[in-house]
């Protein structure tokens, strides 16, 4: 005898199964899209629901679809499990709400170690030097590469000025990433950590190539308005644009 | 021979083809290489005098995002980035390395050399 699973626990298949689909894999996600759909229809505002077409939205590179299905997972973050907890707060930082990354690992353990990379990338996407300072002060910061970042911030004069980097950046880039990452690297040749920040857009070559030379200038010119040297904000503050539709 | 005429530029459009995460990480790292030599063989019109030696990946990328020439600065720009991901794929190899990360330093080799600094074509 055939048993029809669970709607939650189908909800929960289809999340991982997702994963392991390729963006090409289009009569796939199509078929997923419509099952989501069904089981949405029967259990409306399930986490798992949702996460599984926020993980599906983000696939398709469908940018909006992503935001406004994490609206609706937003309310619902006090009842999470632990599961659905990490997995919405990947989904908010790949969406780029930086906030809600933090609100909803509060909502846990407000100890910045709780899913310390997590908070490292979503205060890196905010250029939050209060948020990266408490990060630097605990025992996320096990290498000390946020402690060095600071310091190089410091030293360079442009600590106070992240919040607007990541502002300006979020401007040029604007809303149709649906896929982020950031990183603080440093080899030999560094005097302190970057900042390496990584935008998935469903744009080819030329486009993302121009969005990130009109990005550059941006930051040129902010540089120039508030007495800082160009090179050392280029060099603190890396933003590539990267196509999503290979992912 | 095959072997002298190919660039690393090549060996990295080829190896990004690839399936295995290897490949990706290998492709990555070619692409770094691409750009960086490219930069170097044409120093001259860069107003850059190498010296050499490992410390010529530093001394580049500094001497480019330094220059106060938006041109220049650019291609300092890219190559940095570049750099990062080539250093993701090396020796991050507890974080995944997806495709995007390899097809993107691949693609930015190919701004340096085509697009940004296109020395010798």
């Amino acid at each position: 005898m055939v048993t029809t699973p669970e709607p939650a626990e189908e909800a929960v298949t289809i999340f991982n199964e997702l994963a392991r689909l390729p963006a090409s894999a289009r009569e796939a996600l199509k078929q997923k899209a419509w099952r989501l759909a069904a089981l949405e229809r029967n259990r409306p505002g399930d986490p798992w629901v949702l996460l599984a077409r926020a993980r599906l939205s983000a696939k398709l590179g469908d940018a909006e679809g992503l935001r406004a299905v994490l609206d609706r997972l937003w309310p619902l973050y006090p009842a999470f499990d632990e599961q659905q907890l990490e997995f919405a707060a990947r989904h908010f930082l790949l969406a780029g709400m930086f906030e809600r990354v933090w609100a909803v690992l509060d909502q846990r353990q407000e100890t910045p170690a709780y899913h310390g990379q997590l908070r490292l990338e979503a205060a890196l996407g905010l250029g939050d030097p209060v948020r990266l300072q408490r990060l630097a002060d605990s025992r996320a910061d096990e290498v000390g590469r946020v402690r060095r970042f600071l310091e190089g911030m410091e030293n360079a004069d442009l600590r106070e000025h992240l919040p607007a980097l990541a502002t300006i950046t979020r401007q040029r880039v604007g809303e149709a990433f649906c896929g982020f990452g950031a990183t603080l690297g440093e080899d030999e040749t560094d005097a302190f950590p970057q900042a390496y920040l990584r935008y998935l857009v469903p744009w080819a070559f030329d486009d993302r190539f121009a969005t990130e030379q009109a990005l550059l200038q941006d930051l040129r010119a902010y540089a120039e308005q508030n007495g800082l040297t160009p090179g050392a904000v280029l060099e603190a503050w890396l933003v590539a644009l990267m196509d999503s539709r290979e992912f | 021979m095959a072997a002298e005429t190919r660039t690393a530029y090549d060996v990295a459009a080829d190896l990004v083809e690839g399936e295995a995460e290897a490949d990706l990480r290998a492709a990555a790292s070619r692409a770094y290489m691409a750009g960086f030599q490219h930069l170097l063989r044409h120093a001259d019109g860069l107003g850059f005098t190498p010296e050499n030696t490992g410390r010529d990946h530093g001394r580049l990328k500094g001497y480019l995002l330094n220059s106060g020439d938006p041109t220049l600065e650019a291609i300092g720009y890219e190559l940095d980035k570049l750099r990062h991901t080539r250093n993701g794929a090396d020796y991050h190899i507890w974080a995944p390395f997806p495709e995007p990360h390899a097809r993107y330093a691949v693609e930015r080799a190919h701004a340096i050399i085509h697009h940004l600094y296109p020395a010798g074509e």
